[in-house]
C-alpha cells in the first residue's frame, strides 16, 4: 500500500504530481475500464481524474486516505460518464469488458501454465461487472475487504461474497483441466 | 451460496482470514492432496503480475491531461508554480585513501563536512539522527553541518545499507552521481557503479521515492529501480532482496525454494550458465544458506547427495547437473 500521505506537503508541487501519475495511472485506467469499453474515452476519463487531483490540491492533503480517494474519484468519472450517455438506465451487470486486453499476466509459472493463465482470464471476463470489481480491487489493487467496500460503495459481507465467486469460478476452471 | 473452501481461500489469499479461519482452511488442505495442488495453483494466479504490455501506450492521456492543466492555470486558478529542474550542486570532497575504516573532520571554505569510510572491510556507523549505516568495502558517505536542521541530506559513493530513523518532518536524502533517494524511516540499498554509470537503489521496508533530473519514482517493498546515469534509462522492477542485500550480513539465505530457482539465482550470482534438464531434481523444495565468499562448487556439493545427482563442468562458466 502506497504511503503517499508519508511524502506529501500542502504546496501543488509538479514533482508529487508526476509520482501520482506514475503510481496511479495505469491502475486508474484498469479501473475505469471496468464500466467503459471505449479506450480513448477511459483515457479521457482518466485525464479527468488527474485534472481533478491537480485543482483539488490542498484538499487532497487532508485526506486519510489517498488511495481510496483516488478510486473512488475514478468510480464517480465513469458512472457519470455512462448517466451523461445512456439514456436509459444502465444496467451495470450487461456490460461486457475484457477486463485482460493489452495486458500480460505473468505467474511464476511453477503450477500454472501461460496457456491456464488465459482460460483464467476469461473465466473472470465471464463474472458480472460488480463481481469483477471486487476481484480487480482485492488482488490487484490489494485492497482490503474494508477498502474496497468503501470505494465500490457496498457492504463488506457483499465483496466476501463476490471474491469468494470469482475464486469458486476459478477453482471450477483449474478442476476442469 | 459460495461453497466453504471458495470462501477460506479466497479470504486467505486476500490477507483477511482470521486465525481460526486459517486453522479451518489448514483443515481443508488436509483432507485431500487435490485441495493443497488446487489451492497452490490458485495462490500462484492470485499473485501472479498483471501488466500492460509495452504497446500500450498513453498518448492521448498525456496530451489531453497537458491541455487541461494549462487552460486551467490561464483561468488562473491558483499561483502557478514553476517547473524546477532538479538542480546539483557538487559538494568539494576530498578523499583520502586509508586502510582502515574511520571517521574523521575535514574543513573546506565555511563548510564542515563530515565523512566515514570502509576501505578493506564492511563498516558499521551511526548518524548524528539515529539512523544506522552500514558502508560496503570501499564506499564513503559524507554530510555537512548543515544535516539533520531542515533536512539529512548525505553523498554516497559506492554502496551502503540504510536503516533511517523515522522522522516525518526532515526528510533523508542519498545523493547519488546526480540522483537523489528520499525517505522518511525506511530500510533500504543504494549501491553506485561508476564503470556501468548505474545507480540502483533496493527498498526492504517502508517507503522511498526516487528523484532525478528527467523522473520522480515511488519505490515499494521489494522493488529496485536501476538508474543509468548517461542514458537517463531506468528500470523500475521487483526484485529478490537476498541478491540485493546479502552483502549486509555475509550470507545468503532462502529457507523455502525449489532446486531450479535456487539454479537461477546461482547463475546470477556467480555469472555462469547451469544446466538442468531433471525436471524432477528441479522442482524439489529445499533450504538453502551460504556465505557470499562460497564457491558455487561448494553449494552444489552440499546438495549432491540429498538430491541426488552430479555435477560437471563443461567449461569454465558453464555446469551441467545430470540425475544418478
Amino acid at each position: 500500500m502506497v504511503k503517499i500521505s508519508d511524502v506529501f506537503s500542502n504546496k501543488r508541487s509538479e514533482k508529487l504530481f508526476r509520482l501520482l501519475l506514475n503510481e496511479y495511472r495505469d491502475r486508474v485506467f484498469r479501473f475505469i475500464s471496468l464500466y467503459v469499453q471505449n479506450d480513448l474515452e477511459c483515457e479521457e476519463l482518466a485525464s479527468d481524474v488527474f485534472l481533478a487531483l491537480w485543482i483539488n490540491w490542498e484538499k487532497i492533503a487532508d485526506v486519510s486516505n489517498i488511495d481510496n480517494y483516488i478510486f473512488i474519484l475514478a468510480k464517480n468519472k465513469a458512472l457519470n460518464h455512462l448517466r451523461k450517455n445512456y439514456r436509459e438506465s444502465i444496467d451495470i451487470d450487461a456490460i461486457q469488458i475484457d477486463l485482460f486486453h493489452s495486458t500480460h499476466t505473468t505467474p511464476e509459472s511453477i503450477y500454472i501454465s501461460e496457456e491456464l493463465i488465459n482460460a483464467l482470464n476469461d473465466a473472470i471476463n465471464d463474472l458480472p461487472q460488480k463481481t469483477k470489481s471486487a476481484f480487480l480491487m482485492v488482488r490487484e489493487n490489494k485492497k482490503s475487504y474494508k477498502d474496497a467496500a468503501e470505494i465500490l460503495g457496498v457492504s463488506v459481507g457483499t465483496i466476501e461474497k463476490q471474491v469468494a465467486k470469482a475464486v469458486e469460478k476459478l477453482k471450477e476452471k483449474l478442476l476442469k483441466k | 451460496m459460495q461453497d466453504i473452501f471458495s470462501l477460506l481461500a479466497a479470504k486467505v489469499l486476500s490477507g483477511e482470514a482470521t486465525l481460526e479461519e486459517k486453522k479451518q482452511f489448514q483443515q481443508l488442505l488436509l483432507q485431500d492432496d487435490e485441495n493443497i495442488l488446487l489451492f497452490q495453483k490458485l495462490k500462484e494466479y492470485w499473485q501472479a503480475d498483471v501488466s500492460y504490455t509495452k504497446d500500450k501506450k498513453f498518448n492521448h492521456f498525456e496530451e489531453q491531461l497537458q491541455k487541461q492543466i494549462k487552460t486551467v492555470t490561464k483561468k488562473k486558478l491558483f499561483v502557478q508554480s514553476r517547473f524546477n529542474p532538479i538542480v546539483y550542486k557538487v559538494a568539494a570532497i576530498v578523499f583520502f585513501v586509508i586502510s582502515c575504516s574511520l571517521f574523521y573532520f575535514y574543513q573546506t571554505n565555511t563548510k564542515q563536512l563530515y565523512t566515514f569510510s570502509a576501505q578493506q572491510s564492511v563498516a558499521d556507523y551511526l548518524l548524528a539522527d539515529g539512523t544506522k549505516v552500514k558502508l560496503n568495502k570501499n564506499s564513503t558517505i559524507t554530510y555537512n553541518a548543515g544535516f539533520g536542521k531542515k533536512k539529512r541530506i548525505v553523498e554516497l559513493t559506492g554502496e551502503a545499507f540504510f536503516e533511517v530513523k523515522k522522522d516525518p518532518d526532515k526528510a533523508f536524502v542519498v545523493r547519488a552521481l546526480g540522483t537523489e533517494t528520499v525517505v522518511l524511516g525506511t530500510t533500504f540499498n543504494v549501491k553506485t557503479d561508476p564503470t556501468m554509470n548505474t545507480v540502483t537503489t533496493t527498498l526492504v521496508e517502508g517507503s522511498v521515492r526516487f528523484d532525478t533530473k528527467n523522473t520522480t519514482l515511488m519505490l515499494h517493498p521489494n522493488e529496485e529501480v536501476v538508474y543509468n546515469t548517461s542514458t537517463n534509462a531506468y528500470k523500475l522492477q521487483k526484485t529478490d532482496l537476498q541478491y540485493n542485500t546479502a552483502w549486509t550480513i555475509g550470507r545468503y539465505i532462502y529457507p523455502d525454494i525449489t532446486f531450479g530457482q535456487l539454479i537461477h539465482k546461482l547463475e546470477d550470482i556467480y555469472k555462469m550458465e547451469i544446466n538442468i534438464s531433471d525436471k524432477t531434481i528441479a522442482n524439489k523444495y529445499i533450504s538453502a544458506s551460504f556465505m557470499t565468499d562460497q564457491t558455487v562448487e561448494e553449494i552444489l556439493s552440499a546438495f549432491e547427495d540429498q538430491l541426488k545427482f552430479r555435477y560437471q563442468f563443461r567449461d569454465k562458466n558453464s555446469i551441467n547437473i545430470i540425475g544418478r
